[in-house]
């Protein structure tokens, strides 16, 4: 640590001052010894390290690295990190916990340049990104969405890490008190926006997610190791969500695009539209209100640990299309989807480390990944991490400050560029997005299965849409099913052990809150059905 | 024009023949190693570890690259691997025993001992008994006391059914005459979490993880023959308290490859692949991560595989007998 | 492709897809309740009851022609299909395991591409930018996969 401090000393000015800063920052907490009054201000005599110039390449390299990474089809964010790790091993600690950081940073942001340009989701985070995002690309508005993406991103995660700076503390433990019944009751929340999330009707809506629940419990059964609906020798390791994802998102829309057939027409219909940045910056901070709901959905979802950062781009989306006067508008090229959806994904970046780093509990797969590039450093994290290792606890959440900037420059810079993919002739770009998706499904455990389920899957959903079901809510089936499983078979066996199923599941402050917000939600969902339905019984004048 | 044709129909014949690479030549490209845990989990993060040094000329000369297929506790990614790797040597996976033995042994599983071959073992991590810091226990006495009033009544979370937690548990019970509920989840950092987070009562988790996370636990017990001088010197045996758990749920970790692999390619990896775990660079990583090593040969571990083999046949028909 | 109204093609093509998938739900129930052990089956059996249940609204509202979503699909929109349909299934269940990840990906791009291009096939500067597009392409692919993330691919008769 302080060796390369000391090489890279000639850089700034605020180098000079954190070489002792490390000294003053042991004056300064000397009277303070329990983990709750853990350090505020701290981080910023904390940010020498990070501006030497080894570390900006390093940040640098992390963030593009981790752009291109996320944008491969078939890696999540888990995988790219957990792919980095061996590189830092031979790093200093700091800096390979820079790398990590920044990485984790830009995967998340880096699966949303598939999902817009070429409608393959890299990770379940972009899936709600893929859905306006996707549609705005076709528009010729592809430069647009990846600004507004880059730019929404930045807010969000930039929101999210100064939750995880100043009350990590307080959320700490809060966020460990989910249990079993409240997770439960979160995936039952996130079942009932299934309904609202595909706008047309909410019986087909319903209906997708139901099979996408199906789709999850295929396989051997989690707890007993029980064979459930294997019909095929392919299906027998289940149905991999990376692999599903990219069946059900790019599959029906190779087929899609070659509807047309041999037709020229198609060929050159569309115009690339450069986007200038500040009016994307623009239009951004123009919707206050989406950007408020995708951060505090992001952060809130980041918080609790097995939840799956995984819904908060859709339950952001959801929510932002519930208050918006647009509503309409969501899943044909509407900004605000992008906007909610990228907020939200970036926003869990930093809460989703809060239990990791003062309670050495990863709160999800990422977190334990990252769990294990700061073990093999020797730095265990826990409440005295600050104090023992500050420098790199703080060099680490720093990078992860930077590295939201770093993101969205190079992510800029990107959109420039990767608007002209949708120039490709149709042809070839559906030839590109099939070798893709074959090379992405198989990549994710080196499995032809993954490449069968994911075929299957793509072409049964093409058929499906076509009678107005939807891709979105029957992944969203997917993603809950586990969990909402494996939290009811827990709940179950502690409920016998305790107290009963319905003390278990249903008192308490947080169960309570939750069936209320449950409730809230079938509700309106009904409602919107109802107002849906008597307008379609109005004469048709009006549309 | 004949003469580009020749190129041409060499380039394609040396494309063709790869599967005929000869044993001599290996390993002449990457080789993978497919983890049955997902990224992150304590077997993932050591595979990382323990295998960074392949590419080394001194060990493999090429890298080994990790290959995650995680699923009902590991049987996804065995029953694949014993079913449909290759037998070349460029795919071996990592074992975790007593987990695929005793999974061998209670389902109809694609691999047992008997179709898999082990090269070496890099390292053991006993299971430890845990209770939260706030709990009212304070020894496994206190447990057993109060399990014995309440049968059934105390919580305890462990990584899933069949799995080392899952044996130390079974042993506890069948040691200590009471009835506990066993809770499994998706892992061991979820059911350890479980246990901070007081949604479970207790929990059997591994000694490593635990150790990380000591302040906010209290460790009752260790399910070893001797103590943990390096990390726990305070922490009992079962034995020491007085009841009769051994050290058949200690987790081993190593790498194995399918029956019908060449012999030649097997004897070259059991030479090089303990070498490389006993590196000086994988030692001090795994020592800083906090990993307990255990750098054991193919014989080693063939004699601790059938040991484990017997036992757990043995231990497992007693559990069918109760009726469970 | 028009949108969906009243027509008949729109109704049956609707009440074959409600139909299928009730025919699923139905199968997916029988096999949750038909079993020793219900425990793994819970869940299962929960959701199971509400698909059949949705379904079963769907296929009502479908041969009532209530539904408002959703298109016809006609049949010179499935012939144009077809063959993309075709060599997918080609590429993914013949071309690897005959020829090799690589290769059966370079054949199928190449294929899908020249079947959908509607420049003319009897040009040879055509056909030169055709190989040249799917050989770098591929060519990129394979440093993505193999060179950078190490991918382990099936081999065959080719990589």
């Amino acid at each position: 640590m302080k060796t390369f401090a000391e090489t890279f000393s000639f850089v700034t000015p605020v180098v000079q001052a954190d070489i002792g800063g490390d000294h003053i920052f042991k004056i300064s907490r000397a009277g303070s010894s329990t983990p709750e009054d853990a350090p505020t201000m701290e981080f910023i005599y904390h940010f020498g390290p990070v501006f030497t110039l080894s570390s900006l390449a390093i940040l640098c390299a992390g963030t593009f690295g981790g752009l291109l990474l996320g944008a491969t089809p078939g890696l999540s964010p888990t995988m790219a990190v957990a792919l980095l790790i061996p590189f830092t091993f031979h790093m200093d600690p700091a800096q390979g916990l820079m790398l990590l950081g920044a990485a984790y940073t830009a995967t998340v942001a880096g699966g949303a340049v598939s999902a817009i340009l070429l409608k393959i989701p890299g990770a379940p985070a972009n899936i709600a990104t893929a859905l306006d995002g996707y549609e705005m690309a076709r528009k010729g508005e592809g430069a647009k969405a990846l600004q507004l993406c880059f730019i929404s991103s930045f807010i969000g995660g930039v929101l999210g890490v100064l939750v995880l700076i100043f009350l990590t503390p307080l959320l700490a433990q809060w966020a460990l008190s989910f249990g079993p019944s409240h997770l439960f009751w979160i995936a039952i929340l996130g079942v009932t926006i299934i309904g609202s999330l595909d706008s047309k009707s909410v019986i087909k809506g319903l209906l997708a997610g139901c099979i996408g629940l199906w789709i999850a419990m295929i396989g051997y059964d989690s707890v007993q190791g029980v064979e459930r609906f294997i019909f095929s020798e392919h299906l027998e390791g289940g149905v991999h969500i990376i692999a599903a994802l990219i069946g059900l998102f790019a599959i029906p829309q190779v087929i899609e695009m070659l509807e047309g057939g041999r037709n020229l027409r198609t060929y050159d219909m569309i115009k690339v539209k450069p986007h200038n940045v500040w009016d994307s910056v623009r239009t951004t901070l123009a919707h206050p209100r989406t950007v408020s709901i995708g951060s505090i959905v992001g952060i809130i979802i980041g918080l609790i640990p097995g939840a799956g950062g995984q819904i908060a781009g859709l339950v952001a989306y959801d929510q932002s299309k519930r208050f918006s006067p647009k509503r309409k508008l969501f899943g044909t090229g509407e900004p605000e989807g992008v906007i909610a959806a990228e907020t939200a994904n970036n926003a869990m970046v930093g809460p989703s480390l809060v239990p990791l780093l003062t309670l050495s509990v990863p709160g999800s797969p990422t977190a334990a990944v990252l769990l294990g590039g700061l073990l093999i450093h020797g730095i265990f994290p826990g409440p005295n991490l600050f104090e023992k290792h500050a420098d790199v606890a703080w060099a680490f959440i720093n990078s992860l400050l930077i590295g939201q900037l770093l993101m969205m420059l190079f992510g800029l810079y990107i959109a420039g560029l990767a608007a002209h993919v949708v120039r490709v002739p149709p042809a070839i770009l559906a030839s590109a997005i099939l070798v893709l998706a074959v090379f992405g499904a198989y990549s994710v455990q080196n499995s032809m299965s993954d490449v069968v389920v994911m075929l299957v899957l793509g072409i049964g959903m093409y058929f499906l849409q076509q009678y107005g079901y939807s891709a979105a809510p029957l992944v969203l089936g997917v993603i809950l099913g586990p969990i909402a499983e494996s939290n009811y078979v827990q709940g179950r066996i502690i409920a016998s052990a305790g107290d009963g199923m319905f003390t278990y599941f249903c008192t308490g402050t947080m169960n309570l809150i939750l069936i209320a917000l449950v409730i809230a939600s079938v509700g309106y969902s009904f409602a919107s059905e109802f107002r849906t339905r008597q307008r379609a019984s109005e004469p048709e004048k009006t549309a | 024009m004949m003469k580009r044709l020749l190129t041409w129909g060499i380039a394609l014949a040396c494309l063709a023949v790869p599967g005929l690479a000869v044993a001599a030549d290996y390993p002449d490209r990457p080789i993978s190693l497919m983890v049955s845990y997902s990224p992150g989990g304590a077997t993932d993060f050591q595979a990382r570890i323990v295998s960074m040094m392949s590419a080394d000329e001194k060990y493999l000369g090429q890298p080994i690259v990790i290959v995650n297929k995680p699923g009902a506790g590991g049987k996804v990614g065995w029953n694949s691997f014993a079913s449909s790797a290759s037998t070349d040597g460029y795919d071996l996976a990592a074992y975790n025993v007593p987990h695929f033995i005793a999974q061998s042994i209670k389902f109809e599983t694609k691999y047992t001992i008997d179709n898999l071959e082990p090269i070496a073992n890099w390292g053991a991590d006993p299971a430890v008994f845990v209770v939260g810091k706030d709990s009212p226990f304070n020894s496994i006495a206190d447990v057993v006391k109060f399990a014995k009033d309440n049968p059934g009544k105390i919580t305890v979370s462990g990584a899933g059914l069949f799995v080392g937690h899952h044996i130390a548990f079974l042993q506890i019970e069948k040691a200590t005459g009471v009835k506990l509920s066993y809770v499994p989840h998706k892992g061991g950092a979820p059911a350890l979490k479980s246990v901070i987070g007081g949604q479970v009562m207790a929990g059997v988790n591994n000694l490593s993880d635990a150790f990380r996370s000591k302040d906010q636990l209290k460790i009752l017990g260790i399910a070893d023959l001797e103590r943990n001088k390096e990390f726990l010197p305070d922490v009992p045996t079962f034995k020491e308290a007085g009841f009769d758990v051994d050290d058949s749920s200690v987790n081993f970790r190593g790498i194995m490859v399918r029956k019908g692999t060449p012999k030649e390619v097997i004897d070259k990896l059991a030479k090089a692949v303990p070498e490389m775990f006993n590196d000086p660079k994988v030692v001090k990583q795994m020592k800083a991560g906090g990993s307990p090593m255990k750098v054991m040969n193919r014989e080693e571990v063939n004699a601790m595989w059938q040991k484990r083999q017997t036992y757990l046949t043995e231990l497992l028909k007693d559990l069918k007998d109760d009726g469970k | 492709m028009s949108n969906i109204d009243d027509s008949t093609a729109g109704r049956t093509q609707q009440t074959v897809a409600a139909g299928v998938i009730l025919a699923l739900s139905i199968w997916v129930a029988y096999v949750s309740f038909d079993v020793d052990d219900p425990q793994p089956y819970l869940f299962p059996r929960l959701f199971s009851v509400v698909m059949v249940v949705l379904a079963a609204v769907a296929l009502v509202r479908a041969l009532r022609g209530a539904n408002r979503t959703g298109t016809v699909m006609g049949g010179r929109q499935f012939a144009r299909i077809v063959p993309v349909l075709a060599l997918m299934l080609l590429y993914v269940f013949v071309l690897i395991p005959l020829l090799g990840f690589y290769t059966a990906a370079a054949v199928s791009f190449l294929a899908v591409y020249t079947v959908y291009d509607p420049q003319s096939h009897l040009s040879a500067a055509v056909w030169l930018k055709r190989l040249t597009i799917t050989v770098g392409f591929i060519a990129v692919i394979y440093v993505v996969f193999a060179l950078g993330l190490k991918v382990q691919t099936p081999r065959a008769l080719f990589i």
